[in-house]
């Protein structure tokens, strides 16, 4: 925990059942404070699910948290706190600032309309830091992340063969998308409307997930559960604070031109001018037979596109194949830049980006919160341990989570958006002097 | 060291895998057997399961029974290794037969391992992550146990 104006602490639980789940990780976490907490982070794997449910979890937690404590949080595939490395339980993280303003917010459907959602949130938020006077702001941003979607006749599947023409199958992507809100996260377009609401915040953002199968995640806020929303959480403060993104990948020498997308640039139609996933699989040279629902975690997430985001500049990394219909490719973020390669990455340079990020940063933290991107859990499995030796190092008592996410960013004004997959995402606080 | 350590693993079996009242090592096991990708577990060395869940082999997920026969026989073999190298510093071994696969995780410097059966193309990583702490948690008692009988010697 640490002292004085600024006080945090994580907790946790493994029970299996959710009220008691919930009632624990906030004994855990809130009897550290001496103060009662500004804000309340909570994260979860999707266990709870069958054990409870969620609802049951979040009243377990509001039976013991303090009426009125501003809380958001979501599902994640695991996690890395100061007691360990968990791909199960809950934990969380409190804190106080005797100069601090807090705001939550959110937004709903955000997979049919992701800017009404952030301007939904926006606005929640910006109502109450209206009178704020603190010059150092952060903005965590938690977005439900891509879902399997759900296509009328053929059902939930990452890779439809093809077969039905390639409109027929847009369309029929586009009800799942819009309609049922199953399919891509969108998440990076919430993350650039909540940079034009609030252009002068650092900002930290990751998408909720479950464990694997991409079926469903949820996001808490205050006593609600949501599906397919964001929920953000606002804090202007006199402490100092900064973010940053690294991933360390590295290019395999495998380069190509994408030449035919969606409009938007997230769906990969074209690559050297052949249908993209047949093209795909001859520059890795597997088997089509190599690639399917099964073995989709063991291959695709493993060698990456390197894209550009969008057009910048300055944001180029992985960017994960979230599904295949037909020929097309479905991935993580937009880019409109022509030119991609495939990345790869080996365990040493996992951890190095660990070193690379949080020593970057010119103060020891009195706090942090770091989101990770899954493949960075799944690839490591209990190496993951090492990382956690790696961030005990840097932060030794004080107070962390790193929870895993599918989609993580981070913006500031100096540095601008980075939002890539595949990524190490941290969010330091520490105090001025 | 390794006299005291098998003491106090037998301690919690007897015999057949069944586990003895209020056992923490089998406490553990059950938690890990609630995982969905968990289809059996144990604590194991060569030509004994020291201790199961609860349920005994009644808990095991039910696609494993009839294959248990093959993993079991293999997992003996395994454990030869485990026997010949675990001094040395192998920490875990495992094995893919038809659609599973078994993990080994050895207990620091014996020859007991942590075992587990999962289905061959289930998110290893995520379930590495919990037989670690399972490993952890069961190292913990087990330390203690030795702890409290060295005092008592």
């Amino acid at each position: 925990m640490a002292e004085g104006k600024l006080q945090a602490a994580v907790g946790m639980s493994r029970k299996w059942d959710a009220r008691e789940a919930g009632r624990e990780v906030v004994r855990n976490t809130i009897q550290q404070l001496n103060k009662p907490p500004d804000f309340f982070l909570l994260f979860s794997t999707i266990h709870y699910e069958k054990y409870g449910g969620f609802q049951e979890f979040l009243d377990g937690v509001w039976d013991v948290l303090p009426k009125g404590t501003p809380l958001i949080g979501g599902t994640v595939r695991g996690f890395i706190n100061n007691q360990g490395c968990f791909t199960r339980g809950t934990t969380a993280m409190a804190v106080y600032g005797s100069e601090m303003d807090v705001a939550i917010g959110y937004g709903k459907n955000t997979k049919r309309n992701p800017n009404a959602a952030a301007h939904k949130c926006a606005k929640m938020i910006k109502g109450k830091l209206r009178n704020s006077k603190y010059e150092n702001k952060f903005l965590l941003n938690l977005i439900s992340a891509s879902e399997i979607p759900d296509i009328p006749s053929l059902g939930r599947k990452k890779i439809v063969k093809p077969g039905l023409a390639p409109k027929a199958l847009m369309k029929m992507y586009g009800f799942s998308q819009y309609v049922l809100q199953k399919g891509h996260g969108r998440d990076d377009e919430i993350v650039e409307e909540m940079i034009k609401e609030f252009p002068d915040y650092h900002m930290m953002g990751g998408g909720t997930i479950d464990g694997g199968p991409g079926i469903n995640s949820y996001q808490f806020f205050n006593k609600e559960v949501l599906n397919n929303s964001i929920v953000s959480l606002a804090m202007n403060t006199i402490n100092k604070l900064d973010v940053l993104t690294t991933h360390n990948m590295k290019k395999t020498g495998i380069e190509f031109k994408i030449t035919k997308t969606s409009k938007d640039g997230r769906i990969i139609h074209e690559i050297n001018g052949k249908p993209a996933f047949s093209e795909l699989l001859r520059l890795l040279n597997w088997q089509k037979e190599f690639l399917n629902e099964d073995t989709w975690l063991k291959t695709t997430f493993y060698f990456p596109l390197g894209s550009r985001y969008l057009k910048s500049e300055t944001c180029f990394g992985p960017r994960v194949i979230g599904f295949v219909l037909g020929e097309s490719l479905v991935t993580g973020f937009r880019s409109k830049d022509p030119n991609a390669s495939i990345l790869t990455i080996d365990g040493r340079s996992l951890l190095e980006t660990i070193n690379k990020n949080l020593e970057s940063f010119p103060s020891s933290p009195e706090f942090g919160i770091i989101a990770s991107c899954t493949t960075r859990l799944e690839t490591m499995g209990d190496k993951i341990y090492r990382a956690r030796d790696r961030i005990l190092r840097y932060f030794g008592e004080n107070p962390f989570i790193v929870f895993y996410v599918g989609g993580e960013s981070t913006y500031s004004p100096e540095k601008g958006l980075n939002y890539i997959n595949m990524s190490f995402n941290s969010a330091l606080f520490w105090n001025e002097n | 060291m390794r006299y005291v350590y098998k003491d106090v693993v037998d301690k919690y079996s007897i015999g057949d895998g069944t586990k003895m009242r209020d056992d923490p090592i089998a406490n553990v096991l059950d938690d890990l057997l609630k995982l969905d990708d968990i289809l059996a577990c144990m604590v194991a060395r060569q030509n004994m399961i020291s201790v199961m869940p609860t349920a005994g082999t009644d808990g095991f997920k039910s696609e494993i029974h009839e294959i248990w026969d093959i993993i079991h026989r293999a997992m003996d073999d395994v454990f030869n290794v485990i026997r010949e190298y675990s001094q040395t510093g192998l920490a875990e071994m495992e094995f893919r037969l038809q659609d599973y696969e078994v993990l080994f995780y050895v207990f620091h410097e014996t020859d007991n391992a942590l075992v587990s059966i999962i289905p061959a193309l289930s998110n290893k990583g995520l379930i590495e992550v919990e037989m670690e702490n399972a490993r952890r948690e069961i190292q913990c008692i087990i330390d203690g146990e030795e702890k409290q009988k060295m005092i008592e010697v």
